[in-house]
């Protein structure tokens, strides 16, 4: 097919014209994606509730927050007996680390019960 | 300010991984005069993924650990010698070949085409690029390993497996064929050298980049093939509207990014830009086309083993079609095509081709067992062929319609040159060479007979995942028939169309019809593929409980999650990356009524109490299970055998308590 004498003059530019906005259109939208995705990341719900150290007689917990509460009540029991109580706030987006001095409890389940006023959630080992 | 760091150095990587060691191979091999800017920036993409797999196999083989510094120097390196390669290349313009040439008016045209693609595409993206997908997950596991690794892995992993005495143990690592190098090394590339985490938007960002190139490849495609025809961008601009922005979701297209069929997708830019290189090889005899197909059509073979399947039987039957077009000048075609082949440097690539599949890094599917299953006569039902109905769903109503009428119109066309005399007047303006015609027949046809009678080329594949391919090849001859329809309502005046003596406005409110529905068709199934916004929640508390005991466990220590309720469950093998089986999942309950189907890792979460159970526990080593509370706790609550350790709405962690064990 021959070139039209009257294209010929633009033929290049228009290459780097459709090239160029293909670029920036797929650049934006990689931009917008990423952010989106980011700000997903944020959007964590909830608290979590674990032992500093699973494996051994070790009764540390850790309270991790995501959500919108901010006092936490937390009870411990030895069988059915309450041995320690205390209070915590942990504002949103942190997590807090509670060492207990006591450990090898050979003989008893420990339990840690957290409760919010809404919400209550337990470990035990 | 991260944010944009993280943005400018994953383009970055991009241009270097992605781009620039293709732009400066074709440079090198087959010189720059000869591509329109466009066609050597988009093939540049394709070529840069096949050069890097073999890059970092080379690399891999020769123990270069892959580091940043490892990678960006090798390709600087080979950027640099095909520099030199091509600056003791001379180019004249008398081989120029004749470039299609789009008017300012055209160009805004496919911009829109090109940007509303890119913008629907987008919208679905936003709901969908949060890491959660199964398949992806699996993927990115690959890929987190050779990051961390700094090696390419062997694919196999641990099994469970039933002893002679009734006990179960771990297997040691057995190779598995379901994932292919080429998959991961761009991948892992790109997230070595500009610092892109996997768990991130960042592996459905590069399928979406893959996606549109492969739309855009499609499109530069049909300018090549159709190049002699009068109405070349009309029919160019056609299939960009029908591969683009209509049906622009569903399918292979952006469900594939976000869901991480990453092969497919890579398989979809590589069969068009092997398929290009093959079509200007024969056409213009030039072996150094050929030299380049043959390099992607085997780094294909390195990259997903069902698209190299295909590309297989569309080169067979474009050749068959070649020959039957060719049947007044069956010798000299059959000369010029060999002709080709006995090239020095198209016989190096294939000797080189034959001693690397087989003797230096055979690819992980290519062993009698996986290749037996898929060739011979089908017998389930869903390798047996969809229905044309079911064909058409699957590709798109007005595309598969468009398509259909298109491959009708071209074989009419064909056909015409048998019967010169009595159509060939209708069709004189249908100017395109028998290489473009064989090559887009041999496409069209070779999918359909793969996906509705599979039967007739004995083969035993998933009829469905062979559908997914039949989209690229009728955007093609749809495009060629709306433009053809475009046309010829133009042109008014019975006098024009003298084979049907159709009157002119029938004609034009059938194109109209026509076009009204494949856009509302196409249109539509965007519309119905948009998904609500997920709740990402469930999957960030995944994340967070996988963090935690990534932080927490022994090595020796296994972890069984479940896989029915946990969402994004299979990303928790990011934050271990040890075998691609740890953690052990409970897969849904209907794959294990399978015979021989291992049941530990269904009961150890489903009747944790029972003594098969138990067994599997000790002889399996597993201490920690991950659930959802919700669907799984009462079992382990109830039990003095296990510990919880971790608490949150949507995970519970539990343990065998230490008397258990």
């Amino acid at each position: 097919m021959i070139i039209p004498q009257k294209m010929k003059g633009l033929c290049l530019s228009h290459d780097h014209l459709l090239i160029g906005l293909i670029i920036l259109l797929l650049v934006l939208s990689f931009g917008i994606l990423s952010y989106v995705e980011e700000q997903q990341h944020a959007h964590m719900e909830g608290w979590s509730l674990s032992f500093a150290d699973p494996t051994h007689r070790e009764y540390g917990f850790t309270i991790t927050n995501h959500s919108e509460e901010v006092n936490f009540h937390y009870e411990i029991l030895r069988g059915n007996e309450s041995v320690e109580i205390g209070d915590v706030s942990i504002l949103s987006g942190t997590k807090q680390s509670i060492p207990l001095p006591f450990h090898n409890y050979f003989d008893e389940k420990v339990t840690i019960i957290v409760t919010t006023p809404t919400d209550e959630k337990y470990i035990y080992k | 300010m991260d944010f944009i760091f993280s943005q400018l150095l994953l383009w970055l990587g991009i241009v270097f991984i992605l781009i620039l060691p293709g732009w400066f191979f074709l440079h090198a091999v087959t010189g720059t005069l000869r591509y329109t800017l466009l066609e050597r920036s988009l093939l540049a993409v394709p070529l840069s993924i096949v050069i890097n797999t073999f890059l970092l196999i080379i690399m891999n083989l020769l123990h270069i650990p892959l580091t940043q510094r490892s990678i960006f120097l090798v390709v600087t390196g080979i950027i640099l010698i095909c520099v030199w390669i091509a600056r003791q290349r001379t180019e004249t313009r008398d081989d120029l070949p004749r470039h299609v040439r789009f008017t300012r008016k055209q160009i805004i045209t496919i911009i829109v085409l090109i940007g509303f693609a890119i913008f629907i595409k987008s919208v679905y993206l936003t709901d969908t690029v949060f890491p959660t997908s199964t398949d992806l997950g699996h993927h990115m596991f690959w890929v987190q390993k050779i990051v961390t690794e700094q090696a390419l892995p062997p694919y196999e992993k641990i099994e469970i497996i039933t002893q002679a005495d009734g006990h179960y143990a771990l297997s040691e690592p057995q190779p598995i064929a379901d994932f292919i190098i080429g998959e991961h090394t761009a991948l892992a590339s790109l997230s070595i050298l500009a610092k892109q985490s996997v768990l991130s938007a960042f592996p459905t960002l590069f399928l979406f980049f893959i996606n549109i190139v492969s739309i855009v490849a499609i499109f530069v495609l049909a300018t090549r093939l159709f190049a002699q025809h009068k109405n070349v961008h009309l029919i160019a601009m056609s299939t960009l509207l029908l591969i683009g922005p209509l049906y622009a979701i569903s399918g292979a297209q952006a469900k594939f990014a976000s869901g991480g069929v990453i092969g497919n997708l890579l398989g979809n830019l590589l069969i068009p830009t092997t398929l290009y290189f093959f079509y200007r090889a024969f056409y213009e005899r030039s072996a150094s086309f050929l030299f380049v197909g043959i390099l992607s059509a085997i780094g294909l073979a390195y990259t997903h083993h069902l698209s190299a399947f295909v590309l297989l039987f569309i080169l067979l039957f474009s050749l068959v079609f070649l020959l039957l077009l060719s049947i007044g000048q069956l010798k000299s075609t059959t000369i010029r095509l060999f002709a080709l082949f006995r090239d020095p440097f198209v016989i190096a690539i294939l000797l080189a081709s034959v001693v690397f599949v087989f003797s230096v890094s055979t690819p992980s599917y290519l062993n009698v067992e996986a290749v037996s299953s898929s060739v011979g006569t089908p017998e389930k039902t869903t390798r047996t062929g969809l229905t044309p109905m079911q064909l058409m769903y699957k590709t798109g109503e007005a595309r598969f319609l468009l398509g259909l009428l298109g491959t009708a119109l071209l074989t009419l066309i064909a056909l015409s040159r048998y019967f010169p005399k009595k159509y060939g007047a209708f069709f004189k303006n249908a100017r395109i060479d028998r290489y473009a015609l064989a090559l887009i027949l041999g496409w069209s046809i070779a999918l359909l007979i793969m996906s509705l009678a599979p039967a007739l080329l004995q083969i035993n594949i998933i009829s469905s995942r062979i559908a997914n391919y039949l989209a690229f090849p009728f955007a093609i001859t749809g495009g060629f028939f709306l433009a053809w329809l475009f046309v010829s309502v133009r042109v008014k005046g019975p006098q024009t169309i003298p084979l049907y003596r159709t009157p002119y406005r029938l004609t034009f409110l059938f194109a109209s019809i026509l076009l009204l529905f494949t856009l509302g068709s196409g249109l539509h199934d965007n519309a119905v593929s948009l998904k609500k916004t997920p709740n990402v929640a469930p999957a960030l508390a995944t994340f967070e409980a996988s963090a935690y005991l990534a932080q927490n466990l022994g090595t020796e220590e296994w972890l069984l999650k479940d896989h029915i309720y946990l969402t994004a469950d299979t990303w928790s093998k990011i934050f271990f990356t040890r075998d691609y089986s740890y953690p052990l999942s409970r897969s849904y309950l209907k794959r294990y009524d399978k015979q021989g189907r291992e049941q530990c890792t269904r009961v150890m979460i489903s009747e944790p109490n029972t003594e098969l159970a138990e067994r599997c526990f000790d002889d399996l080593g597993v201490t920690t299970l991950m659930v959802d509370p919700r669907e799984d706790s009462s079992q382990f609550e109830r039990s003095e055998e296990f510990t919880k350790i971790y608490s949150h709405d949507n995970v519970a962690i539990y343990q065998r308590s230490n008397e258990s064990l």
